[in-house]
């Protein structure tokens, strides 16, 4: 049991050995009246020593210092005999969803009209009420819930924290923060503060919801995707309207500073999608989109980054018969995504009947000959592979070259003959395909172009650069990269420094916005991370209400948040002492 | 010469009961404007004449009787009754400094009383207490040798205290202060000697003012102004105070045997009686009756 909630305040107690010290050391000139002053006045006074310790002279000053001294040093220590034997310890759970920035009428400053405003406010609340007993931690809920301020944070450290905290993250359970938050309260009570109106709470929690229900419009959709020709971009937003009266909004697209197309939305209600397509070039660069001003305003704005080409390079170097039979001539019509190079220096992939060298791919296929081996299945196939994945290879007639070494891992196979493998070497992949198209009917089968595109999709996953440059809230920015590097992440402000092997992944990147990657010191990408999300930007359930928990919990929680009056009592008499010296000194000087 | 018979406790005996043994004595220039009625015992320049002794430097040519230099070729002069004042204006300086302590306090009102009583018979007195306003002190506040309703308490010096009006011109004027305050010499007894038939200046000090002693850090505050200064007292400082008082005194000394005047310094290291034996009665100031 102790008496003191600021043990660390006990340091103030060494103002009491310093008081004396000074007592010791300190210059006392002793009183004498004389008739004048002037037989004195042109003498010599320079000392030749410093201070020297001095019988201690017990004056009421120098009591009522050490009193002062000792009295600081217990009331900085807490000291509350009269009081509970502990600290009372306040864990909080702070909503960190961006509904709790929501503003009750456009224009509201965010400490006055918003569920985060009010919230801070209650806290601020009950920091007074419980004074300087309280510990307090903050738990800011996430997917990955993290820790705000404490464990048993001091008041003035978590009021700090409180500044910087500003809820707009995407919409997640409460969950894993709650979990993280009971093991930080040991069974103490937890308090919730969010906007919703959560189910009756548990007997350890008191949620207390500041939300308050309005209307809001969103965007719920913000895609830009390259259009077959890949000379043009399609954009798609989708506005909606989070009401139950019918209510109008406006949309703006603004690229390279000017506006290229503005729009009115009328009469959207119940949730309600208007839809916006349009198409521009390509090469546009940024297009910024807004909605008019309403209650949420992180749900107002995205950004549409252009698009980076990911188009595979692909050299065909088979000989033309195979080349016709494998029905490559249109293969960039058929598969799309791709783009055919003639040199293998330039390619991602490289289908031939040899294997070009890295850091080129290769599909490699045998030439015609006369050993052949066909099948008509059962083929063995991994099914986990990519490259398999939609394959059925069902009707299919599988003749293969009796002579084409397949090295590497078996990925598909008619007894002991390998018909597919997969052989990996540093830096790129190479796929053997005993396959002689002239005998087969796989080229034929719909297998076929769905392997193609597996194989596609497979080399471009592998490709370096970002895999996308839009992205929504909660997901992440995966940047595809072989070396290691450092890389440099800015954005609204805010700079990450960090260095990564091979890919680089980011979770969860907020702010909503703009942000530029560069490698080793050189821009690399940017990209646009966009907050859409329809549970948060929904309004209209959310309330007010303080669900407590049962009537033993709350009454144990008020009379351990008990403090007495002693530290008033403590700091009343310290200023009693230092007025009383001041007095003393005063009239020894008169 | 009458005798005289000391107190065996000097520090308690009355200073009236002593005053009385005593008498001042004036042999200084006759009085100019009034005319004394009593002829002193000391020589003047009255027409009666007294006596013969030999001719000392200053002494008025006028009065050497040649006739008896021819005889003898020694200058003698002749002595005559000296025109004597009547008034005895004793002036107590009413700075609060004169009550510092009270050893101080009782001396000065003791020597006040001793002189009055002295005066008694010879002279009418006037009592001045020279303040921020120079009032008189009646004669009945002497019958007690604790001057009641005598309290200094002002802030001015005798250099500042008003005079004009307050003092008779060719008076027997004793003036007892503590000196102890920045003054030119010159000017502060031409100020109190205007006028004065006899001027004499009596010093009363306590004994830590005449002989400090070396006690450390001391905030020396001044009582009537309240100004005050934090020194180191040690040995050296204390004896550079008394170097600097001693030559206070001497100015002053030196100042009054210039206007024919009188200094005394007595300190309360001394009592009352040692006082009338020592200085008070060495300098002439007072004789057995």
């Amino acid at each position: 049991m102790s008496w003191f909630t600021t043990p660390f305040g006990l340091l103030g107690l060494l103002a009491v050995p310093a008081v004396v010290a000074l007592h010791l050391f300190r210059r006392r000139h002793q009183d004498h009246a004389v008739s004048s002053l002037f037989l004195w006045e042109d003498t010599e006074t320079a000392e030749t020593a410093g201070p020297r310790r001095q019988p201690l002279r017990r004056t009421p000053s120098f009591w009522l210092e050490v009193m002062a001294a000792l009295l600081a040093g217990l009331w900085l220590g807490g000291m509350d005999p009269l009081g509970s034997s502990k600290a009372v310890h306040m864990v909080v759970i702070l909503d960190d969803t961006a509904s709790m920035a929501a503003k009750d009428k456009p224009g509201a400053s965010l400490e006055e009209k918003t569920p985060h405003g009010r919230a801070l406010k209650r806290l601020d609340s009950l920091f007074s009420k419980h004074g300087r007993r309280l510990r307090t931690t903050l738990v800011k809920s996430g997917q990955r819930p993290s820790v705000l301020a404490g464990p048993g944070a001091l008041t003035p450290d978590a009021k700090q924290a409180l500044k910087a905290w500003q809820p707009e993250s995407p919409s997640h359970s409460l969950g894993p923060a709650l979990t993280l938050a009971r093991e930080l309260a040991a069974g103490g009570e937890i308090l919730v503060f969010t906007d919703q109106e959560l189910s009756p709470a548990a007997d350890d929690l008191r949620v207390i919801s500041v939300g308050q229900a309005i209307d809001n419009f969103a965007l719920a959709e913000v895609r830009r995707s390259r259009t077959s020709n890949e000379t043009s971009d399609m954009i798609q937003v989708a506005v909606r309207g989070y009401s139950d009266q019918p209510g109008s909004t406006s949309v703006k697209f603004v690229a390279a500073e000017k506006t290229i197309l503005e729009r009115k939305i009328q009469a959207l209600k119940d949730g309600e999608r208007s839809l916006i397509e349009f198409e521009v070039p390509a090469r546009l660069g940024a297009i910024e989109i807004s909605l008019a001003a309403d209650a949420l305003e992180i749900d107002n704005h995205a950004v549409l980054h252009p698009l980076p080409d990911r188009r595979v390079k692909v050299l065909f170097a088979l000989d033309g018969k195979a080349h016709r039979e494998l029905g490559l001539a249109g293969a960039e019509a058929t598969f799309g995504g791709m783009r055919r190079v003639s040199s293998a220096a330039d390619a991602d992939l490289v289908v031939a009947h040899q294997a070009a060298s890295p850091p080129a791919w290769n599909l490699v296929m045998p030439k015609e000959e006369d050993e052949l081996e066909a099948f008509a299945g059962p083929f063995a196939f991994e099914r986990r592979h990519p490259l398999m994945s939609g394959l059925t290879l069902e009707g299919v007639i599988w003749t293969r070259s009796g002579t084409f070494g397949a090295p590497g891992s078996p990925l598909i196979s008619a007894g002991d003959r390998t018909l597919l493998s997969e052989q990996k070497q540093a830096g790129s992949t190479n796929w053997f395909l005993n396959l002689l198209p002239g005998r087969s009917t796989l080229q034929r089968s719909p297998d076929w172009p769905i392997f193609f595109t597996n194989l596609l999709e497979l080399r471009r996953s592998r490709l370096e650069g970002p895999q996308s440059v839009n992205l929504v809230a909660g997901e992440a920015f995966v940047y595809r990269a072989d070396e290691s590097a450092h890389w440099t992440l800015t954005g609204k402000g805010k700079e990450k420094s960090f260095r990564a092997q091979g890919d680089l992944r980011l979770e969860s990147l907020a702010p909503f916005g703009f942000w530029k990657l560069s490698r080793d010191g050189n821009f690399v990408t940017s990209f646009a991370v966009n907050f859409v999300d329809p549970a948060e930007s929904d309004l209209r359930n959310r309330g007010s209400l303080v669900q407590s928990p049962g009537p033993g919990r709350a009454a144990l929680a008020e009379s351990r948040y008990a403090e007495s009056s002693f530290g008033k009592i403590l700091l009343l008499l310290l200023l009693m002492m230092i007025a009383a010296d001041w007095w003393v000194l005063g009239r020894r000087a008169a | 010469m009458s005798e005289v018979v000391r107190a065996s406790t000097e520090q308690d005996a009355d200073p009236r009961v002593l005053g009385q043994a005593w008498r001042l004595i004036q042999e200084t220039k006759p009085p100019q404007g009034q005319a004394g009625r009593n002829l002193g015992r000391a020589s003047g320049s009255s027409l009666e004449f007294q006596d013969f002794r030999d001719y000392q430097m200053g002494d008025d040519l006028r009065h050497v009787d040649w006739r008896a230099y021819a005889r003898t070729d020694q200058l003698t002069v002749r002595l005559y009754h000296e025109e004597l004042a009547t008034t005895l204006e004793l002036v107590i300086d009413g700075s609060a400094s004169m009550d510092l302590t009270s050893a101080k306090a009782q001396a000065w009102r003791s020597l006040a009383t001793f002189l009055h009583a002295a005066a008694a018979g010879e002279f009418s007195v006037k009592a001045l207490q020279a303040g921020e306003t120079t009032q008189p002190i009646q004669a009945d506040v002497f019958q007690n040798s604790k001057l009641p309703g005598v309290h200094p308490a002002g802030a001015l010096s005798l250099v500042d205290a008003p005079r004009e009006g307050m003092l008779r011109h060719g008076s027997f004027r004793v003036v007892l202060s503590d000196f102890l305050f920045p003054h030119d010499p010159a000017s502060l007894v031409a100020q109190w000697g205007r006028g004065a038939g006899r001027l004499v200046f009596i010093q009363v000090l306590d004994e830590g003012e005449s002989q400090p002693q070396a006690r450390g850090l001391l905030r020396l505050q001044e009582i009537e102004t309240g100004k005050w200064r934090d020194l180191p007292v040690d040995e050296m400082m204390a004896k550079r105070y008394q170097q600097r008082l001693h030559r206070l005194q001497l100015s002053l000394e030196e100042e009054l045997r210039r206007k024919n005047g009188l200094w005394i310094s007595v300190n309360t290291q001394s009592t009352l009686e040692d006082w009338a034996h020592g200085p008070l009665h060495e300098s002439g100031l007072i004789a057995p009756r």
